[in-house]
């Protein structure tokens, strides 16, 4: 018997240890022996967007036409994870086991970082060049996915901006008017509250919207230099008055009673129809929600009114955060050795307009929307998105994985009124720091 | 005889496929978790030895401690409720003289249905905006509690994860405590009962020793399961509103997938499987010194 | 002593009314969110948000169930099905295989094989989650059925092998002596002779093995990446969509489909489950 157990513990052994060796040496990606041996590759494909999303339907339209049109044996197929911690979960999954899909959602942020420096990800700016459309990409969207070497390695998913809503029956009845400045805004919110109205449909059930508040004050006035000093560590949350000043307002906003009851398990659609139901003077919409809205919109019932600004500060000039949403990457070791998913890339930056504009929305070139084919509502944005100097810096995919989590925890706890804004600006500093960014 | 149980060839052919099959994807693995836990690594990039600093981090960490604290307030919970109730239940069913078939199958049912799906359902049923099933029958005895939230309010959203895990869980050990009470000797009760004793007597002294196997079985059962408790966290309440309902193999996840500290959430993870083995081993010291009265 | 008689079925007379009005109670309590899920999928979107949730539906509405299928549900059964059965079986033989050897075989080292296979049971599924897709990811075993059937296998063991445990304490030894006298061997008595008899044990292992797998979710989850290869209760989250926004209809819908033959299958085998038990669970 002893033999046998021997031999037993020496098979665990012998696999521990194999196993621990080799994760130690870089492994071959599995693709290139398998793109080799057979001539018909089906595609991988993963979405951070659902199906219904215009940004899936874009793709997945382009392919279908793709095949169609020009090569039969076109296939692809489609994971898709819309929660979007489970997404990089299971991407960074796919890097460690060297296996990453085709074509991928990725953000400009960590994660696309190291890629790049593994020579993971395509060079967007090169292969836009190259097809010659580069510079008629939009100025803000080529901001928001640019890395740190300058250039765009992603192409966007789409071309998003998020606004304030508002009913303007209530606004006329108490004589009120689309707040310019945060005390502007305050202002209307008290007002509201006074007359027995519900000022505001906070999206509470995550801390995204949270962050939002945040991250506006140093948006409107200076662009993404505050979150970068402060990820760097040459300036904190604390002691600046950018940061005093956001976790100031953010505090009041949530301590003032403006939040609508229940709020705490609202997610972003769940606001959207809410207001919809006529609940709330006020909420926070995208692009994504145009469809919902637009008929409202083109009766005159709701307004829309941009980010207010910092009173008393240099404005930059941006006032609609647009973003592309998560982008578009694509593998290139996939890219380089295959020349129809080049073909792909090449017909899908052709006709990736026409989608657009058939799902009522306006694509990431600068093309001019034809006449009569948006919604009034569409179009009324549309030429203010365009014109945005800079895209919305996003916070999310700059901070650390652990920072991001903290500060959600922090500002909820701020927003009920669990600490203060000092106690708030401190654990996000700290965090910072014991996180390196 | 004995040589023939006691022949090699034979003893290997009957443990050895099992013991590969579950040292492969079981064993293994753990030990590669050991080994993790004494890194700092993200999963993709290059992995930097770092002795025990994980495990000096975890004994500071205020978030862990908290999880630690849910983890085993859930566990003590799910023995009431999973264990206790199990034996309230079985009672009640061998006590019952219609449908006790019926009844016993459909009992069972949050068992068959996956965490997924009931999650999902507990979902609806507790949401406030827009109210939800609950909400709705409660606001007919009074109208403000049609406001009451329940999966997002940080008092309760542990208490709902407690009682939506014992809810699942419960007919499990409400079965295995009837099947012991149908081997209760019938002439040991009879006897007792011509003696003039009481229902509640027979039970105290004849049922209730009679199980105590079972039970202990059970609240380990319960207890190890509990501890490991991830599944309806995370599909009820996401660890719930400042992390309320936060359990320890929740906050492993999130620090070794979300926040890519693969080499804590290893160090995490082995914490777990310390409780465990602690318990364990508190049990065995426990019906030692009772089987030894 | 009639006076007695009539005394005791007052009480419990009394008692039988009170303790069915409980069970009912609590049959409500158990029961009634699959009810209120299966009238739910009946209803149309309209009707689902504007009248009270606990309200019938007006009219039979099966719009919801043709979505499910719409979306390959009936695929993501088959592979259900498939993983089930052979977790099932391998986990069965397996277990079988070792707790006999552990109970009836004589070797050094029994209880610590024993302890061995106790191990499983303190290790929290999540720990094993990356060395395992790192290893099947290199042996291109990932989206497959076998990745997520020797996980299940192996983690079901720990159980399954305590239970033919129990059962094996109370076998007895003679009629294994009495075969290998009459010159069959160890395997054959073992096959022949010791199976058969372990049938409602061997039920109660398959049925909990089963509809562990059958709901299993973790693995699921992480090894298979196309729709193609999904479970059924990966299927569940088909709905949701960005931002947590949950199409209950079809949800609903898909809940239902995926409990009432769960639920069939269990009242078929309940009855061996409870021998199964009553014969090995309760150990001393």
């Amino acid at each position: 018997m002893k033999k046998v157990i021997s031999l037993i513990l020496c098979v665990i052994l012998v696999g521990s240890l194999a196993a621990c060796s080799k994760q130690e040496k870089p492994q071959e990606p599995v693709q290139s022996t398998a793109a080799k041996a057979d001539t018909k590759k089906v595609y991988r494909i993963l979405s951070g967007s659902s199906e219904s999303s215009t940004t899936y339907k874009v793709l997945k339209e382009l392919a279908e036409r793709y095949k169609n049109e020009v090569n039969p044996d076109f296939e692809f197929e489609a994971e898709i994870i819309t929660s979007t911690n489970d997404l990089w979960q299971k991407l960074n999954m796919y890097i460690t086991a060297n296996n990453v899909p085709d074509i991928f959602s990725i953000s400009n942020g960590l994660i696309s970082a190291e890629l790049i420096v593994r020579g993971e990800l395509v060079n967007m700016t090169e292969e836009l060049q190259k097809l010659g459309v580069y510079d008629n990409v939009n100025v803000a969207m080529k901001d928001f996915f640019r890395s740190n070497d300058g250039n765009m390695y992603m192409i966007p998913s789409g071309f998003n901006g998020e606004f304030f809503v508002y009913r303007t029956s209530t606004f006329e009845k108490y004589n009120l008017t689309p707040p310019a400045t945060w005390e502007e805004f305050l202002n209307t919110c008290q007002i509201l509250k006074d007359n027995g109205e519900i000022p505001y449909v906070m999206r509470g059930a995550d801390s995204v919207m949270y962050l939002r508040f945040l991250a506006f004050p140093s948006w409107t006035t200076e662009g993404d230099s505050f979150i970068k000093e402060l990820l760097a560590g040459e300036t904190s949350f604390s002691e600046s008055e950018t940061g005093q000043y956001s976790a100031q307002l953010l505090y009041e906003l949530g301590t003032g009673g403006y939040f609508i009851p229940g709020y705490n398990n609202l997610t972003l659609s769940d606001v959207v129809d809410t207001f919809l139901s006529g609940q709330g003077t006020m909420c926070y919409a995208s692009t994504a929600f145009v469809g919902k809205l637009s008929d409202l919109y083109e009766q005159g019932e709701i307004g829309f009114f941009t980010i207010p600004q910092v009173g008393g500060k240099t404005a930059n000039g941006a006032s609609i955060p647009t973003h592309g949403g998560k982008g578009w990457g694509i593998n290139k070791k996939s890219y380089d050795e295959d020349p129809v998913l080049q073909d792909f890339f090449k017909y899908f930056i052709e006709h990736v307009d026409e989608e657009f504009f058939k799902n009522g929305e306006i694509s990431w070139m600068d093309t001019d929307v034809p006449e009569g084919q948006l919604s009034k509502l569409m179009n009324d944005l549309g030429k203010q998105m365009q014109e945005q100097p800079i895209a919305w810096v996003s916070w999310d995919d700059k901070m650390q994985p652990a920072t991001l989590t903290t500060a959600g925890d922090a500002a909820q706890e701020l927003v009920n009124d669990m600490i203060t804004p000092e106690e708030f600006a401190q654990k996000l500093d700290e965090a910072i720091k014991a996180n390196g960014g | 005889m004995n040589s023939l149980l006691g022949r090699k060839k034979i003893i290997a052919g009957f443990l050895l496929p099992g013991v590969i099959v579950y040292s492969i994807s079981v064993v293994i693995p753990i030990l590669w978790s050991i080994w993790y836990s004494f890194f700092d690594w993200n999963g993709y990039g290059a992995k930097e030895f770092c002795g025990l600093s994980n495990y000096l981090t975890m004994l500071s960490d205020k978030e862990m401690w908290q999880s630690v604290g849910h983890t085993i307030n859930l566990s003590v919970w799910q023995v009431v409720l999973q264990v206790g109730g199990g034996l309230v239940l079985a009672v009640i069913l061998s006590r019952m003289v219609v449908f006790k078939r019926v009844f016993q199958t459909l009992y069972y049912l949050p068992v068959i249905i996956s965490s997924v799906a009931l999650c999902q359902m507990f979902k609806k049923i507790f949401a406030v905006m827009p109210p939800g099933l609950f909400n709705q029958l409660l606001s007919a005895i009074r109208p403000e509690w049609i406001h009451l939230e329940w999966l997002t309010n940080i008092k309760t959203s542990l208490g709902m994860v407690i009682f939506t895990t014992g809810y699942k869980n419960v007919a499990v050990y409400m079965l295995i405590f009837y099947s012991a009470l149908l081997t209760v000797s019938h002439s040991l009760t009879e006897a007792a009962r011509i003696d003039g004793a009481g229902s509640w007597q027979i039970f105290r002294r004849i049922t209730l020793p009679h199980l105590k196997p079972a039970m202990i079985a059970n609240v380990i059962l319960v207890m190890n399961g509990s501890l490991r408790s991830y599944d309806i966290p995370v599909l009820l309440t996401a660890g719930g509103p400042v992390n309320t309902s936060q359990t320890q193999a929740l906050y492993m996840y999130k620090q070794a997938f979300t926040s890519m500290k693969y080499g804590y959430g290893s160090a995490l993870a082995m914490f777990i499987v310390f409780e465990s083995l602690l318990f364990a081993i508190l049990i065995q010291l426990y019906s030692v010194r009772s089987k030894g009265e | 002593m009639q006076i007695r008689r009539k005394k005791i079925s007052k009480k419990r007379a009394v008692g039988n009314v009170a303790i069915t009005l409980i069970s009912m109670l609590l049959l409500l309590i158990f029961v009634y969110p699959l009810v209120y899920t299966i009238f739910g999928s009946l209803k149309t979107y309209e009707e689902f948000i504007s009248s009270p949730q606990y309200a019938l539906p007006v009219k039979l509405y099966w719009g919801n169930y043709v979505k499910v299928f719409e979306n390959n549900f009936f695929g993501y059964f088959i592979n259900s099905f498939v993983i089930a059965i052979l977790v099932v079986v391998i986990t069965v033989v397996l277990s079988s295989m070792v707790a006999f050897a552990i109970s009836k075989l004589r070797f050094r080292g029994k209880r610590q094989m024993e302890l061995y296979f106790l191990l499983g049971l303190m290790v929290p599924y999540q720990v094993v989650l990356l060395p395992l897709y790192l290893t099947y990811s290199k042996i291109h075993l990932l989206n497959t059925y076998w990745s997520l059937i020797l996980p299940q296998v192996a983690f079901g063991m720990p159980f399954s092998v305590q239970l033919f445990l129990a059962f094996f304490a109370n076998f007895d030894n003679d009629l294994i002596e009495a075969a290998a006298i009459d010159g069959c061997g160890i395997s054959k008595a073992f096959t022949i002779i010791v199976v058969p008899m372990c049938r409602n044990i061997i039920i109660t292992v398959a049925t909990l093995r089963a509809i562990f797998s059958w709901n299993e979710y973790i693995f699921s989850y992480t090894f298979i990446n196309s729709k193609r290869m999904m479970t059924v209760v990966l299927g569940l989250n088909s709905f949701v969509g960005e931002e947590g926004l949950v199409d209950w209809g079809p949800t609903f819908a898909a809940i239902s489909v995926t409990v009432i033959p769960t639920l069939i299958i269990y009242m078929f085998l309940s009855k061996y489950m409870q021998a199964g038990l009553t014969e090995g669970a309760v150990k001393g």
